[in-house]
């Protein structure tokens, strides 16, 4: 028998990033309408779309959705935004939630429209909007309606409050529902060390929505096509999304009585298990503001032998003694004096240098790192976590690799995204074998 | 996220139809907040109200007017006029909310083992095959005799064995 490779060469292999395109997609054959805007609806999709499925994002004619509107400072940076507005473009914001996509424009509010939604949805699996609950059945879009012309579709709503409640008819975004959901509420530095709470820079309820709802999909088609040959209506509560992800707070709170309260960069079940300061920032003599500023580092040595190590290192060893026991260190009160001691001891040093004592001393930690630094890694750029791609748009685009490997069907990027309606032909020629005068007379009219 | 009266309290409305909307809320009680804003040439497009310091006097001109307001009243206001707006809940309103709690967001359930649980139920409704929660954990090894007994067939002695010697 020959001799089997290592498992970091074995896995090295099997998942190696520039193969994927050799290898077959998981979800070919599966087509996906996505009638979705900003990030919840759109990520669900592109989640989809990266394994493999064919998706079709449907937009607004001309101007498309409003996050291609969406842009750090206002800087568009991907022209054009549409054949129509060449002068315009696409932000940044639009970017990591639309990948592989088919981009197709069409005016929902026209009778034409219907038609073609209908004529569309008869030949996929997967429909998902995140518009306001019952706007696209007022429409004649609705599940009720595509469920007609195609019973085994798969149809999955996204929003902010849900489609029934007291509370169904409001708009939502990403933060509103952190922060109805419970999440700001307990993100922050606690009240006592001049806290409040605070927003998450990443829309993760979104992005987090959106893989919930892409797992619905997914099981809702193995229920399709394994077991009852039917479609099915899924809805998911963006605010919902966020309560569930509360992990203990509900149960605390429930039995108990007790509030979880913020507890800011440290933890409530684990000590040592935080982020501390470095005084000294990693790239001294820089005019850049952002290089200028101190560094942070993440330490864990919560079990007991780990924390004795630590307090070694910061040559503390009277604090191994006084706190030896978890249940003594995970104390509100005592992890204050703990944290304290460690940033006074990392107070002339940066966070790579905190890092190699860390090390040295295997204690687990990990600096901090910005855009630059992870997208510099070698780490990341040999897993294809951050890759060069070469968008047959947009030309050579630094992304975020599909973050699960497969070892036989891996998910890829394709391109990052089109202009508003660049497959337009393709979709409304081909699929719905419309001619090149309806496809112009539909143009000319802003139907498409 | 902003301070109001009794809170922290979320206002979104970027775009120009919902800016407008925001501050014609505010103008009610406080005219010279709307004027304020109104007036200052430079916060008229949403692209224009991007730079730090135009976002902190919006913010700050925001704050002067919902501090005199609770999250409840604040958000009541706003929603008047179709701005997604709400507060910050603290779990122990997250557990209280009429919408949460109708729709079932939050549930108590009766674990067999552990009793009463409040919990964060599934956000993945099905309508024909939904998600639910059975039972919310069991001890270690609970179901090792269903497991190895019916699923791979060892016999009682065999697990009994397995037992003694701490594999399972």
């Amino acid at each position: 028998m020959a001799t089997a490779p290592d498992f970091e060469t074995y896995c090295q292999e099997l998942f190696d990033y520039k193969t994927a395109f050799g290898k077959p997609e998981v979800l070919k054959g599966y087509r996906v309408l996505s009638c979705t805007q900003y990030i919840l609806g759109p990520s669900c999709a592109s989640y989809l779309a990266e394994l493999g499925a064919e998706v079709i994002k449907i937009e607004a004619p001309r101007r498309g959705e409003p996050m291609r509107h969406t842009t750090p400072f206002n800087e568009p940076l991907l022209y054009p935004l549409s054949r129509w507005v060449p002068e315009a473009g696409t932000g940044l914001g639009f970017f990591g939630a639309n990948p592989n996509e088919e981009f197709v424009s069409l005016d929902f509010h026209r009778p034409e429209a219907r038609q073609a939604m209908l004529e569309l949805a008869a030949k996929s699996d997967v429909m998902v909007q995140n518009y306001r609950p019952g706007t696209f059945d007022r429409w004649g879009i609705g599940y009720q309606h595509m469920s007609k012309v195609n019973p085994r579709l798969v149809y999955q709503w996204l929003g902010g409050f849900g489609g029934w409640g007291p509370g169904r008819v409001r708009a939502s975004y990403d933060i509103l529902g952190q922060a109805m959901g419970g999440a700001f509420g307990i993100t922050g530095e606690a009240a006592d060390r001049g806290g409040t709470p605070a927003k998450h820079t990443i829309w993760l309820a979104d992005y987090w929505g959106g893989m919930m709802a892409a797992v619905s999909i997914l099981a809702a088609l193995y229920w399709r096509d394994t077991v009852s040959g039917e479609g099915t209506f899924i809805e998911y509560s963006q605010v919902h999304g966020v309560t569930r992800m509360l992990e203990y707070s509900l149960p605390l709170y429930g039995r108990y009585g007790v509030r979880r309260e913020r507890w800011g960069n440290w933890d409530t079940e684990l000590c040592v298990h935080g982020i501390i300061q470095c005084g000294k920032s990693s790239y001294p003599g820089s005019k850049n503001p952002q290089e200028a500023e101190v560094g942070y580092i993440l330490v864990s040595a919560h079990r007991d032998e780990d924390f004795k190590k630590l307090c070694d290192v910061i040559g503390k060893k009277d604090l191994a003694t006084t706190f030896a026991k978890h249940d003594d260190r995970v104390k509100a009160e005592n992890q204050g004096t703990i944290y304290d001691a460690l940033e006074a001891w990392a107070k002339d040093k940066t966070k790579e240098d905190v890092a190699t004592l860390l090390d040295k001393a295997g204690i687990l930690n990990q600096p901090v790192w910005n855009a630059k630094e992870v997208s510099e890694h070698p780490h990341w750029k040999m897993r294809g976590a951050v890759q060069w791609i070469d968008d047959p748009t947009y030309g050579d685009l630094h992304h975020q690799g599909p973050a699960f490997k497969m070892s036989d069907t891996p998910p890829r990027i394709k391109w990052a995204l089109k202009p508003v309606g660049a497959d337009n032909e393709r979709v409304y020629g081909r699929l719905l074998g419309w001619t090149k005068e309806k496809i112009a007379k539909m143009e000319e009219a802003e139907v498409i | 996220v902003n301070p109001c009266k009794d809170g922290y309290f979320m206002v979104g409305g970027g775009h120009d139809r919902l800016w407008y909307r925001i501050w014609r809320t505010v103008g009610q009680t406080r005219p010279d907040l709307e004027d304020e804003i109104l007036d200052d040439k430079a916060l008229r497009m949403v692209v224009a109200r991007l730079p730090h310091l135009r976002q902190v006097k919006t913010y700050t001109v925001l704050a002067d007017w919902q501090k005199d307001y609770s999250r409840a009243d604040a958000m009541r206001e706003l929603l008047a006029q179709q701005v997604a707006s709400g507060g910050v809940n603290y779990v122990d309103e997250v557990a209280e909310d009429p919408h949460f709690k109708y729709r079932g967001h939050v549930d108590q359930v009766e674990d067999r083992l552990y009793g009463k649980v409040l919990y964060g139920t599934t956000p993945m409704l099905a309508h024909k095959a939904p998600a639910r929660l059975k039972w919310i954990g069991r001890p270690l090894g609970y179901d090792n005799e269903e497991v190895y007994l019916n699923l791979l067939g060892l016999g009682r002695e065999k697990l009994g064995d397995l037992k003694k010697r701490s594999v399972i």
